[in-house]
């Protein structure tokens, strides 16, 4: 205890003595870094002035009369400022010591203080350490060491340094004998340890350095070198209720750390994740600010239920899965929708750059321990914490501007109003000022390109990190705070303002048997758009007209002016906070309980303002105005509680690990939709209660429980032979009472062959390693409460006479539970050349059955359907690719390649009774899960220029239900490549992704062309126009007929999807250290950055190929649907620590 | 020292002990009770207030798919299916079927017409079985909640025989109903007139709440003279029609008010939150005067056609209006939308009086009680502004109130189909009207969705499909 009380002390002394103290160097510096930094400057002097400090310049004045040696070390370091380490037991039994209060050198007074005693000083740093004079070396006898022995005689002192030469601070330092003695080196790689053998053997280890054993053999000082880990072989790998390493990992694991992340000028770490994983497929529902991700880990396994993966943040669930369909982890999947779409990312509260690295786990090995919930993958994220050593300041500045980086080709004018009055030719009918106001009204001479109009402008992005971090052997802390300012390419500042505060503490005994680490994030986020996706106007009349020739909006019956749509503001609010706190104890040797209790609160409130200015004036009843203020209020909150025991024992030449634990967990979602209506002027617009009448749109409610029995046993047989089993009883609320527990369980297993010995003599042959492992989980994601039979209450707009109703909510299905899904994998492992060339191949197979579906019933039950387990299969297989290599590594340059690719089928593999299901026609067996139909398009009628199909079945006429094949799906894969560069102190990162499918490629056309007061994309200017021509493209007409229609159905618009996207580019240079130290830093960084730079894509008629929206199918990445982009985005910055 | 043991103490207490405690109550932990806005099916009818709510649910709105859709079917599907209304746009071409009197098999609308009704009967037959079973309810709400779910089930069941013939009499129980096969018409009429004589039983003269917009007995009666009167049981129609009209209760309003929510005329209305009939958005576009696009269902030039010089219900139900073509807007319902709750003073209005007085009309022509029936008929024809009917034989009698129907009763709830089919007119108007559509075997009744039919094979197809 007095160690650190000492160590604090005087690192605080000296801190607070600067305070006073303002000299050029403190300007100099607030100039170079952003003003948010400048409170942790003060620092700077406190390392500037103990620097410097030496035993014998440094002068005190004591007075010390008749005390303890204890007190007079106190009071020595309160004046020096240097920190005074010793061991109690040998100091406590000096008494009687006093010294005149004459100035003196700190040397002298230490002098003066240990005459006669047996102990004696040296200085390491700021630091003094006091031990046993010297005495005679004694060659020391062997000693029976025990674990866990108190009596601690002997000191041993070291420094660890890397390759460089240079210190290595946090470096952990381990006894091998005995696992409770550890320490971590300073900030000037120094260590020291109280031993009881001086033949104990420590193990040194960091991340990104090979662990190194070095045997004392009674030597007290230990000069280390660490050696660089070529791979990462030895990098942690976090996975479900524990670590392992890459190495000795015999399950599914990809994973980005924040290394990779903090390349990327992104706001959610979903984003950072994009092209990184193999077997991670990830899309953006649009570019705004906030908007929701859609992520599938190994394709979809469930025909009709959520595929949402499970977010673990630091242990605590993150999977805001409220129950509802289509399953959505958004967060306003209930209430008012802005442009952003139907929900908000939670994950966008998560500041990247608070994250440590991102695991997902993939197979059976990694994600039964998740039970019921592991089927869809687990996703786990662990943020930074505090790390031992000198107190480091860290901040990070990043500012730049986003476009749209792909409009899409639409008609002119006069193309546009050629094609109408083509079409109206065509049906022979006369266009009137009702029907056709854009041939008979409008100015035929103004060509307006909407999407310049409405999404042409620039985004503006700023984004503000500060981090503080640090801490000593016992005690680490990390603060972290985030700004972020992302806006919008709408015409007027919307955008959205992030603000979140992260605490991370740590603290571990003395005797390091007790730890604790808190984590507390706090994130705010106030998100300001419009109602309406303007990116969606793009194929409004060319000459439309905005204004009146008094300057007031132009209104027509059939078009919404659109920048109507921008009087429409929408708020959205959203608060996030998520604590964790992890404890252990280690009871006994190995043994160690441990729990995680985690809670988290998340809130959303939204508004949306439909003044009276922003509707046609003619449905405006002034009486009864019907401006109107849409309000929901969201909150869900998640508490998690999980004990779990751990055993750790070495069994002949191999370790044993053992986890039992358990959980509970209980999450509430609260909602509340309401519409104020009636307000007697625009400008009281904001609140509800100046609504003359408020309407309650309903609410939603939900409670969900769960509890889980949870084990793992792992044996690790000389880093050789490995094999891991885990166990799941999971019981969830959502399940029937017949149901409502069931079991899952997975066995993996790895043979390292590379450290068979006949391996070992092959020098460019440095890992090999096989594993597999198969195993069941299951998927929970269906609503709550379908199990019984409930009455819903409805709110008042659906009151009778102000009086609530309740009605049936549906068929009670008490056999009701999870889906099932058995996965098999199965891997290589390859590094050659000291992993330079790292190499990891998976083939995985996963089948889910029991399908939770809509069973169809007739509907004269009173309900057509009910949600029960299906006996249908669906398949999951594909190859995985993870392919790392060093290319060049010399002193000055350095050039790494990360590669990735997945090969990934999806089907039906049999459905019984399909005809029971409730969408049965959607699904087809050997089909995808999302197969689409499709008629076969045979050309355009030169005559006539309506499209033809081919009558598949033969009846004589063109069907929906008979004329209709699979589409084609070609062969997917998808995944992406980063190059990184590294010269002196330039780094360069370039990053690519790529999906390769067969997909809509037309769709933003609506046929048929020149119907309505719509424009249409370029493809119309190469219609049939006349009789005789030969198009693949329809002719205009105002008169669609069903073939028309189904040309956007049909193989005619279906083609290669496939795109190419320079995802990243990161550039950064390092400022010489020399010159930066010179001002005070230890690091500083300038960067420029971009995202989305470039596409590569046949599919030209939308903004961006990958683009998804929220519950739309089919799968990920089709860009059928159009949605704001995400932006063309680049910003510079720099990044400064100290 | 003793720091750490009582730590390691603490922790254990902590977390070990809880623990234990919990994991023995595992299987209660992950047991739910009902959410803040559901209540559990088997506590729904033990209160009055919960009772009450589940029994109001079947007036409007609660439940998809409930009384709304099911009167906008009956009212548009039947209107179209006869000579009454005009479909105005292409973008269902299902309805345009409906008004060929050709819907095919797989019609969706069909499909979802039916859908919505037997949504409703699963409720009605719940809340019949609830009541029926609970102890706890005071017995006049009993009584009444009872009656109203009885009214409910003979009002849909109603409807079905009229547009389907036989359909599955269903019960409360989801899994059996589904599988039931088609009962006769007779059956489900013998339903409908003895669920209907129940709620007379149980349901008091007096309207609970405000506005008529609870089924009282009289809603009861009015619905039973008029399925006595489909099944040509004269002599109870023309009793059930005077036990409404000589309740004191009602009288004929003049007919610019008849259909605001306090008219004297009205024997049972829905209410609807905001004011505004349900019909409304679909028999105009605006609430003013001037319509700027045609209305979805316009009432044909046929029956606008049809009425007497000097008929003030054409000048008050009915507006032509000029939009490229001329349509004739149905104008018995005025408002077009409201903003807020209850701005608007318009209801649907179900069964109102001038019907029960053209029931028992056509009761008195069909017994021989000429001038009783003469009489009848000149009430309504007062009220319209036009002089007493000439007519004087049974026959003629006959044909005026069929031509008062058409034009009293137009785009309410399918009267003219449904007086075509029952008079066995229907063949000869509409093969007339519709010649290159009309079935004279098929046309007469809607059909029974196959799909329906592929999931329950005991179902069998109505003749000519």
């Amino acid at each position: 205890m007095q160690k650190d009380t000492a160590f604090a002390k005087g690192k605080f002394y000296s801190l607070f003595k600067i305070f006073s103290r303002i000299n050029w160097l403190f300007v100099m510096r607030l100039s170079v870094c952003c003003g948010a930094i400048l409170i942790f400057s003060f620092s700077l002097f406190a390392s500037a002035r103990t620097n410097g400090q030496s035993l014998n310049g440094t002068k005190v004045q004591l007075h010390v009369h008749q005390e303890s040696l204890k007190s007079a070390l106190q009071k020595l370091q309160d004046q020096s400022g240097f920190s005074i380490f010793y061991l109690s037991a040998k100091v406590s039994g000096y008494t009687n010591i006093s010294i005149d209060a004459k100035p003196r050198t700190v040397a002298e007074a230490l002098q003066s203080l240990l005459k006669g005693t047996d102990l004696d000083y040296h200085q390491d740093g700021n630091k003094i350490i006091l031990s046993e004079k010297k005495k005679t070396a004694i060659p020391a006898k062997k000693e029976e060491v025990t674990a866990g022995a108190t009596d601690m005689n002997k000191r041993i002192v070291g420094i660890v340094r890397d390759e460089n030469n240079q210190p290595l601070p946090g470096v952990t330092v381990r006894s091998k004998q005995n696992n409770t003695l550890s320490t971590a080196t300073d900030i000037n790689g120094h260590f020291h340890l109280d031993i009881s053998s001086e033949n104990d053997v420590f193990i040194f280890t960091f991340i990104g350095y090979k662990p190194k054993e070095v045997a004392t053999n009674g030597s007290t000082s230990l000069d280390i070198h660490m050696e660089p880990a070529a791979g990462t072989l030895d990098e942690v790998q976090v996975i479900g209720y524990g670590t392992t390493t890459k190495r000795a990992n015999t399950g599914a694991v990809s994973s980005i750390t924040a290394k990779d992340i903090e390349n990327q000028p992104v706001s959610n770490p979903l984003a950072a994740m994009q092209g990184k994983l193999p077997g991670v497929q990830i899309t953006q529902n649009n570019g705004l600010p906030g908007s929701g991700f859609r992520v599938q880990i190994r394709g979809i396994g469930s025909l009709a239920s959520g595929t949402l993966p499970l977010y673990v943040v630091d242990g605590v669930p993150f999977t805001l899965f409220n129950g509802s369909s289509p399953a959505s982890d958004g967060l306003n999947a209930f209430g008012v929708s802005g442009a952003n779409g139907g929900e908000i990312s939670p994950l966008s509260m998560i500041n990247p750059d608070d994250i440590e690295r991102i695991d997902v786990l993939k197979d059976a090995d990694a994600t039964a321990i998740y039970g019921s919930k592991g089927a869809n993958g687990v996703v786990l994220i662990t943020t930074k914490k505090g790390a031992t050593g000198k107190t480091k300041y860290s901040a990070n500045f990043y500012q730049g501007v986003g476009k749209v980086g792909h409009f899409i080709d639409m008609l002119n004018t006069t193309d546009y109003l050629a094609m109408r009055r083509a079409a109206f030719a065509a049906s022979g009918t006369t266009p009137t000022t009702s029907n056709a106001p854009d041939l008979t009204v409008w100015d035929p001479n103004t060509n307006t390109n909407w999407q310049k109009e409405l999404i042409g402008g620039t985004a503006h992005t700023t984004n503000a990190d500060i981090a503080i971090s640090g801490g000593n052997a016992q005690n680490t802390f990390l603060f972290s705070s985030n700004y972020r300012h992302e806006g919008t390419v709408f015409p007027g500042s919307f955008g959205a303002n992030t603000f979140s505060n992260r605490l991370n503490a740590g603290h571990k005994s003395e005797d390091n048997k007790f730890g604790i680490n808190l984590n507390v994030n706090y994130g705010y986020m106030q998100n300001n758009l419009i109602g309406t996706d303007l990116s969606t106007l793009y194929n409004l009349p060319p000459n439309l007209p905005t204004y009146n020739a008094n300057g007031s909006l132009y209104w027509n019956s059939s078009v919404t002016n659109p920048l109507a749509y921008l009087l429409r503001p929408t708020s959205n609010t959203t608060t996030n906070l998520i604590s964790n706190m992890d404890v252990y104890y280690h009871l006994l040797p190995g043994l160690t309980v441990k729990a995680n209790l985690g809670y988290s609160a998340t809130g959303l409130k939204q508004t949306l303002e439909t003044p009276l200015t922003s509707l046609n004036p003619s449905t405006v009843v002034l009486s009864s105005p019907t401006n109107r203020l849409q309000y929901a209020d969201n909150t869900y909150s998640n508490y998690i509680v999980e004990p779990q025991l751990e055993y750790v024992k070495k069994i002949l030449s191999g370790n044993l690990q053992a986890l039992i634990g358990t959980t509970f967990q209980r999450t509430n979602t609260d909602g509340l939709s309401l519409l104020g209506t009636g307000f007697s002027s625009d400008a009281l617009i904001g609140n509800l209660n100046n609504a003359a009448s408020i309407v309650n749109y309903g609410s939603n409610n939900s409670d969900y429980k769960y509890n889980a029995l949870f084990a793992r046993l792992n044996y690790n047989w000389d880093e050789k032979y490995i094999i891991d089993g885990t166990f799941r009883r999971d019981g969830s609320s959502r399940f029937g009472a017949n149901h409502r527990f069931g079991n899952f369980w997975a066995v993996g297993a790895g043979w390292v062959f590379s450290q068979e010995s006949f391996m070992k003599n092959l020098p460019w042959f440095s890992f090999g390693k096989l594993r597999g492992s198969y195993g069941l989980t299951g998927n929970d994601q269906i609503q709550n409460y379908l199990y019984d039979a409930y009455f819903n209450a409805t709110g008042s707009a659906n009151s009778y006479q102000g009086q609530s109703i309740i009605y049936p909510s549906s068929i009670p299905n008490p056999n009701l539970h999870w889906e099932t899904n058995k996965k098999l994998d199965g891997a290589i492992e390859l590094g050659f050349f000291k992993d330079r060339i790292y190499l990891k191949a998976d083939y995985f197979r996963n089948r889910s059955s029991d399908q939770l579906v809509s069973v169809a019933v007739p509907t004269q039950a009173g309900f057509n359907s009910y949600t029960a387990n299906f006996p249908a299969v669906v398949q999951n297989n594909g190859f995985e690719f993870e392919l790392s290599t060093t290319n060049i590594q010399s002193r000055s340059f350095k050039w790494v390649t990360a590669f990735n690719l997945t090969i990934q089928r999806n089907k039906i593999l049999s459905i019984d009774n399909a005809s029971q299901l409730f969408s049965s026609s959607s699904y087809i067996v050997g089909q995808p899960v999302n197969a689409t139909l499709l008629y076969h398009f045979t050309g355009i009628d030169p005559k006539t220029g309506i499209p033809t199909y081919q009558d598949l079945n033969g009846d004589g006429a063109i069907t929906y239900a008979g004329d209709r094949a699979p589409a084609p799906l070609g062969h997917p894969y998808y995944g992406g490549m980063t190059n990184s560069f590294t010269y002196k102190n330039i780094q360069l990162d370039v990053a690519f992704q790529f999906n390769h499918r067969m997909g809509y490629i037309n769709n933003t056309s609506s046929y048929p062309y020149g119907t309505g007061l719509t424009n249409q994309n370029a493809s119309a200017l190469q219609r049939w126009m006349a009789p005789g021509d030969n198009s693949i493209y329809p002719g205009a007409t105002t008169v669609g007929t069903t073939p028309y229609y189904n040309y956007n159905s049909s193989d005619a618009n279906w083609g290669d999807a496939s795109y190419l996207k320079l995802k990243t580019v990161n550039i950064s240079y390092a400022l010489p250290k020399t010159w930066v130290r010179s001002i005070g830093f230890s690091n500083l960084m300038v960067f420029a950055r971009g995202e989305n730079l470039v596409t590569w894509a046949k599919q030209k008629y939308t903004y961006d190929p990958e683009t998804t929206v929220s519950g739309a199918a089919p799968g990920l990445g089709t860009g059928q649907y159009i949605a704001m982009p995400q932006l063309r985005t680049m910003v510079i910055g720099l990044n400064c620590t100290f | 020292m003793k720091l750490k043991y009582s730590l390691s103490k603490l922790v254990l207490i902590g977390m070990v002990f809880p623990a234990m405690i919990m994991s023995s109550s595992c299987k209660k932990y992950v047991e739910l009770d009902a959410p803040e806005n559901k209540i559990n099916a088997s506590t729904a009818y033990l209160t009055d207030a919960s009772a009450t709510a589940a029994v109001i649910a079947l007036y409007n709105y609660g439940i998809y798919g409930s009384s709304v859709p099911v009167q906008q079917a009956i009212s548009f599907y039947g209107g179209v299916s006869s000579d009454e209304l005009h479909y105005t746009l292409t973008t269902t071409p299902e309805i345009t079927d409906v008004e060929n009197n050709s819907i095919a098999i797989g019609s969706g609308i069909n499909s979802t017409f039916w859908q919505y009704a037997y949504s409703e009967l699963l409720a009605t037959n719940d809340a019949i079985t609830g009541i029926t079973n609970s102890t706890t309810l005071t017995p006049s709400v009993k009584s009444q909640l009872l009656g109203e779910a009885k009214f409910f089930r003979a009002f849909v069941n109603f409807y079905l025989v009229n547009f389907y013939g036989g359909v599955p009499l269903t019960g409360n129980d989801p899994l059996t109903n589904a599988y039931l096969p088609r009962s006769t018409a007779d059956q489900v009429w013998a339903s409908v007139i003895s669920d209907l004589k129940d709620a007379q039983g149980l349901l008091p003269t007096a309207y609970v709440g405000t506005l008529r917009a609870r089924v009282n007995q009289s809603a009861a009666t009015a619905l039973l003279a008029r399925a006595y009167l489909y099944r040509k049981d004269y002599v109870n129609a023309e009793a059930m029609a005077t036990q409404v009209i000589n309740s004191g209760t009602y009288s004929l309003a003049p007919t610019a008010s008849a259909f605001i929510n306090t008219s004297n005329e009205t024997i049972l209305q829905f209410a609807t939150y905001y004011g505004y009939s349900s019909f409304a958005q679909s028999y105009r576009t605006s609430t003013s005067a001037v319509n700027i696009a045609p209305p979805t269902y316009v009432l044909t030039s046929k029956i606008a056609n049809s009425f007497e010089a000097g008929d003030n219900r054409k000048t008050n139900w009915v507006d032509s209006t000029v939009s490229g073509s001329k349509y004739y807007r149905i104008n018995k319902y005025k408002i077009f939308t409201a903003a807020t709750a209850g701005a608007g003073n318009e209801f649907n209005v179900v069964l109102r009086l001038a019907e029960q007085y053209l029931i028992r009309a056509e009761a008195r022509a069909q017994q021989g009680n000429l001038s009783g029936a003469a009489a009848d008929i000149n009430l309504i024809r007062t009220r319209a502004g036009l002089a007493n009917t000439t007519a004087s034989t049974s026959a003629t009698l006959l044909a005026a109130i069929a031509q008062e129907r058409k034009v009293e009763l137009f785009g309410e709830y399918g009267h003219r189909w449904l007086d075509l089919l029952r008079t066995g007119q229907a063949n000869a108007v509409l093969s007339a009207m519709k010649p290159n559509t009309w079935n004279a075997t098929r046309s007469v009744l809607f059909p029974i969705p196959d799909l329906q039919r592929q999931q329950n094979t005991a179902l069998t197809q109505n003749p000519g499909y």
